[in-house]
């Protein structure tokens, strides 16, 4: 499974990331670049509808 | 029709398999030389080999007393020889927080998993936190058939780094079998076996089937009722698959079950062998159960596993591993949580039935484990077993039949522990933990009702209650609600989509709830009913705090966060009787369960944590821990 792709971003600005990727407890440049993409994704991407959701959580034991 | 969720996968999962095989094969061979040097390089580290057996859920006060009696004699000398003391959990003291810091080293707000659900901020729908399945965009549609042209989206939503991975880029491998929250696999240096979080066929965490020859087609909790229709010579049904596919079966009256070209002998009480089935290109496993013949009969199905010869998705690195293990040993339960507790709950199988199901699937995950462990000269072998938190979640209550279920299956662990001794030398570090203990569930609480009587929750109008996932919440004068195990939310403004509460009265909000929910009594007996509630400003740190809940609650031993508090209902009474076979849980106050922690050397290790056990298996290997990492050193490398 390929589970990562290459993208090409301004050095300036990474180079400006990676002061503080290990202060603000990121374990890498990448994993602070896909968190900054996932928060503006929450905002603009559609989701599953909530009967879909609500049917891949069945038979999770600890919920009825 | 849809065909599967991953039939994408299963199209090309064998030609793949076959392909990356040889291909490794080919640069094994061309890097021989450098491999040589490498381990040659390897043999000066101080430790050489690291094994980690989790037992999910091994309760220290039960231990503590079985060891004290005698009954867990290589866990005794283990303890002995080297270390044992109880390991602190994390907050919320539930195994996808808990093994996700046993990986990464860092508190939850490190690795974002926070509970077993998260909430879509925009719709406040529930999601489960550690994985995301969606399913292929792309389809060729050819009359009622859909065919799938691309890949499901398959995601990990655990951050953070597991120690395997920075073991892998220091050139040192891992086997990784069935630890929680690592579907789908990120690709190293190394082996690893998905777990908790994988779904079933049907794309669910597991819906087993249940046929009757005296029953209507209805949903049950964690599955479906079936009928079986009488026919000729016989009864006969049709199992459901992914979506709209179904494949039909007839049962002969010698309880002999056909389906397609393949036939199985029904015993009642026996579970059948793992039965391969195709979906369209989708491929599943099964195990039929034969519950009842007189006067009706009943027969159970697993959930439709993926089958691990031909998966649908992926649950192994490198993807042929799960086939591999599949061929040598037998097909085997893929499941995230497979021991079946809806089916047991819902009276679909009995005690002695699931037992025997939690058995089995112990077996197979011991033949991989030693597999493994046959294999492993150096590096790290893991491999967590959960029989321990389904039998004692579902037997904590057990019933005098079953009063030595739990007692027993300790004492199994302890002959699991024996055989791994075998596998450690002098160079090998040998750890035992669990990632929380146990205690009963008899009482659940509603916040959700606590805070439509204290005013902080409001119903639309004409609404007496709440339905699942805030069906009838008036998010417009709700300020706060709760859903999952543990975590209690505010409606925050530039947070959830229908926020109220402003950033600045936050904080206020959050200790007005906290003083108040603190030491809350239960009126049914007089108890305390919530021992502490933390707030997370206070306890976590890190990238992902904002997708925290903003209070944890400390539930007191024998209380839980209720059945319908768990899937966002809002009923009239806030405490429940809980009556259900599952009977014990440890979703508590994280210092009324910690889990255990044994190794065979002497650790400096009093006081431990599970945020502890990364940075430690790092040092061993000569490796210094990041400076993301909260866990402390509790082992030296010489």
């Amino acid at each position: 499974m390929k589970s990562k792709t290459t993208v090409k971003l301004s050095s300036a600005l990474c180079d400006r990331a990676r002061i503080i990727v290990e202060r603000a407890g990121y374990s890498s440049l990448e994993e602070f670049i896909e968190h900054a993409m996932e928060r503006d994704l929450a905002r603009l991407e559609t989701s599953d509808s909530k009967e879909e959701l609500v049917r891949k959580l069945k038979g999770l034991g600890y919920l009825k | 029709m849809y065909i599967g969720p991953g039939a994408g996968f299963a199209f090309l999962g064998s030609f793949l398999a076959i392909l990356v095989s040889l291909c490794a094969s080919l640069v094994s061979l061309l890097i021989w030389p450098f491999r040589v040097l490498w381990r040659l390089r390897l043999g000066k580290r101080p430790t050489k080999k690291v094994i980690v057996l989790g037992l999910d859920g091994l309760d220290p006060r039960l231990t503590e007393r079985l060891m004290s009696e005698g009954k867990l004699p290589n866990l005794h000398s283990l303890g002995e020889q080297g270390f044992y003391g109880r390991l602190r959990t994390t907050c919320p003291p539930l195994s996808p927080v808990a093994w996700s810091t046993f990986a990464t080293g860092v508190n939850p707000a490190g690795h974002n998993i926070f509970d077993f659900l998260n909430r879509n901020l925009r719709t406040y729908a529930p999601e489960l936190s550690s994985a995301r399945v969606s399913e292929s965009k792309r389809y060729l549609r050819i009359g009622r058939w859909a065919i799938p042209l691309s890949k499901p989206l398959v995601e990990l939503r655990r951050k953070s780094k597991p120690f395997w991975e920075i073991l892998s880029s220091h050139g040192i491998g891992s086997t990784i079998l069935r630890l929680p929250v690592t579907f789908p696999p990120v690709p190293f240096q190394g082996r690893l076996l998905s777990a908790m979080s994988t779904p079933d066929l049907r794309g669910t965490q597991g819906s087993f089937s249940w046929f009757s020859s005296d029953t209507a087609q209805s949903q049950v909790e964690g599955g479906l009722r079936l009928p079986l229709e009488t026919i000729k010579n016989g009864w006969a049904g049709s199992l459901p698959g992914p979506e709209s596919c179904s494949l039909p079966f007839t049962i002969t009256p010698s309880y002999k079950l056909l389906l397609g070209d393949k036939t199985v002998q029904l015993v009642r009480g026996e579970y059948s062998d793992w039965m391969r089935l195709t979906f369209g290109r989708a491929h599943g496993i099964v195990r039929f159960l034969l519950t009842q013949t007189d006067p009706a009969i009943s027969l159970y199905v697993t959930p439709i596993e993926i089958d691990p010869e031909d998966p649908a998705l992926p649950i192994s690195h490198p993807a042929h591993y799960a086939i591999y293990l599949a061929k040598l040993l037998g097909s085997f339960a893929t499941l995230g949580m497979a021991e079946d507790t809806w089916a047991l709950n819902e009276g679909a199988i009995d005690q002695d039935a699931f037992l025997r199901q939690s058995k089995l699937i112990q077996a197979e995950r011991e033949a991989m484990f030693f597999n493994a462990l046959d294999q492993t000269k150096s590096g790290v072998a893991a491999c967590v077993f959960d029989t321990t938190d389904r039998v004692q979640h579902m037997f904590y209550a057990g019933g005098p039949s079953h009063s030595n279920v739990i007692e027993d299956l300790y004492c199994d662990m302890d002959r699991i522990v024996g055989h791994t001794l075998k596998y450690v030398d002098k160079n090998t570090t040998f750890v035992v933990l669990s990632d929380h203990g146990f205690c009963a569930f008899r009482r659940g609480i509603n916040l959700n009702a606590w805070l439509l009587e204290n005013g902080y929750l409001t119903l639309a109008e004409g609404r007496s209650e709440g339905g699942e996932y805030f069906d009838g919440i008036d998010w417009s004068r709700t300020r706060a609600y709760t859903f999952g195990l543990s975590g209690l939310y505010l409606n925050l403004q530039g947070r959830e989509a229908q926020g109220i509460v402003s950033p600045s009265e936050a904080p206020i909000l959050r200790a007005e709830l906290l003083a108040k929910l603190s030491g809350l009594i239960d009126p049914g007996d007089g108890q305390v009913a919530i021992e502490k509630v933390y707030d997370a400003q206070a306890i976590y740190h890190g990238p992902y705090l904002d997708a925290a809940p903003d209070l944890i609650i400390g539930y007191a031993p024998g209380y839980r966060a209720s059945w319908s508090a768990a899937v966002g209902k809002v009923p009239k009474a806030i405490f429940e009787d809980n009556n259900k076979c599952w009977s014990g849980d440890h979703c508590v106050d994280p210092d009324a369960v910690p889990g255990v922690l044994f190794t065979n050397q002497k650790w400096d290790a009093e006081g431990a944590g599970i945020e502890d056990m990364a940075p430690t298996i790092l040092n061993l290997f000569g490796i210094q821990p990041p400076a993301w990492m909260d866990g402390r050193i509790l082992a030296s490398a010489s």
